[in-house]
């Protein structure tokens, strides 16, 4: 903890960064191969913002200044290969597996396998395509804010993001073809 | 039409990531984040709680400031701490003789417990060769002392007087500083 006082401000400042919690969570599940890694992305991301919140210059910007945090905490976890907890089903996972199993299970083995699929396939992505992406498709983002976030053209953001989508789409399709092959 | 054929098969890919976050959301609005946060916070703070002074310094460091205090302190007791006295030194003696080994021992080798140490033969040479150097200069401040003070005291000037005392004095001081650099080398 860089400085374990905090002044009334900051404190309200991070109250109001609590209030995208489901944001940072998306964009973690995004990020991560499975929802407990997201949930515990999330803490880190949050534990970070309460170390430094002390930095954040322009309360204006603070939404902007967690998503950044957001994405370098996931970069870096993905860096450090922090995502390999999928061992033990966690109360998240068996959660999430009763529900998909409430349904058709047919249906839902082959929805899990889709959504492997396309996990695989987002990483897969080159980084620049790949945060792009993951701040679009899963943290519903617009291209302003992901410019604003990455630093960016948004035209940038536009380009990036087509190719990433096509990339996906043609993995997907891969994964298709061997399976039918098979 | 490519393109168009592309959005409608990624819009399929859209409505299973729209799936997976509700099904993830779902249950992420069911646990208590912010409580869960705020022990995390609180277990994470303890831990990296700035630690005591000591444990900042790095081992060597340590190691080096433990060995020059440990020089000091030997340094100031040697400085401060009277020398042990002569009877200290004999009792030492007498219960060291008494100890059963060491009784054996000196009967054996023929040593009595405070005998002298005989000088080594390097030892005895340098001695004899100071005690030669000592001789010679005393004979020359002789010879000059000789020289200098003449026969007839009727030529004797006051300016020869100064001379002469001056010479003799810085002899002196060799001769002194011989003799106690003699005796010390004997001590050792």
């Amino acid at each position: 903890m860089k400085d374990s006082v905090r002044t009334e401000e900051e404190l309200k400042i991070f109250e109001e960064l609590l209030t995208y919690k489901e944001n940072i969570f998306r964009i973690c599940l995004g990020f991560s191969k499975n929802p407990h890694d997201a949930e515990d992305l999330t803490q880190d991301v949050y534990l970070k913002a309460y170390q430094n919140i002390g930095t954040l210059r322009n309360p204006f910007q603070s939404k902007e200044w967690l998503l950044r945090i957001a994405r370098n905490t996931c970069l870096d976890h993905k860096k450090r290969k922090l995502f390999s907890r999928e061992s033990s089903r966690s109360r998240f996972d068996n959660e999430m597996a009763d529900s998909y199993e409430q349904n058709d299970p047919e249906a839902s083995a082959s929805l899990a396998e889709q959504l492997q699929n396309i996990k695989k396939a987002v990483s897969r992505l080159p980084k620049k395509q790949k945060e792009v992406f993951v701040l679009r498709e899963y943290g519903n983002l617009s291209y302003k804010e992901i410019a604003h976030t990455l630093e960016i053209k948004e035209g940038t953001v536009m380009s990036r993001l087509s190719r990433a989508r096509q990339a996906v789409l043609e993995w997907m399709n891969e994964g298709k073809n061997e399976k039918k092959s098979k | 039409m490519k393109r168009k054929v592309n959005e409608e098969k990624f819009d399929e890919i859209e409505k299973l990531i729209l799936k997976e976050k509700e099904e993830a959301l779902h249950v992420f609005r069911k646990t208590d984040f912010s409580a869960h946060l705020k022990t995390y916070i609180e277990s994470e703070s303890k831990k990296n709680l700035s630690p005591p002074f000591l444990s900042r310094i790095p081992v060597p460091t340590l190691a080096i400031l433990a060995f020059f205090l440990f020089l000091g302190l030997v340094a100031l007791l040697n400085r401060f701490l009277p020398p042990p006295s002569l009877n200290e030194i004999k009792a030492i003696e007498s219960f060291l003789s008494e100890a059963p080994g060491l009784q054996s021992l000196t009967k054996k080798e023929g040593l009595t417990p405070a005998q002298p140490m005989k000088p080594s033969a390097f030892e005895l040479s340098i001695q004899n060769a100071l005690a030669l150097a000592q001789k010679k200069s005393v004979r020359e401040i002789q010879q000059k002392e000789e020289k200098v003070i003449p026969s007839n005291p009727k030529n004797f000037s006051p300016q020869d007087f100064y001379k002469s005392l001056e010479i003799l004095i810085k002899e002196k001081k060799l001769e002194l500083f011989l003799s106690q650099f003699l005796k010390k080398s004997e001590e050792v």
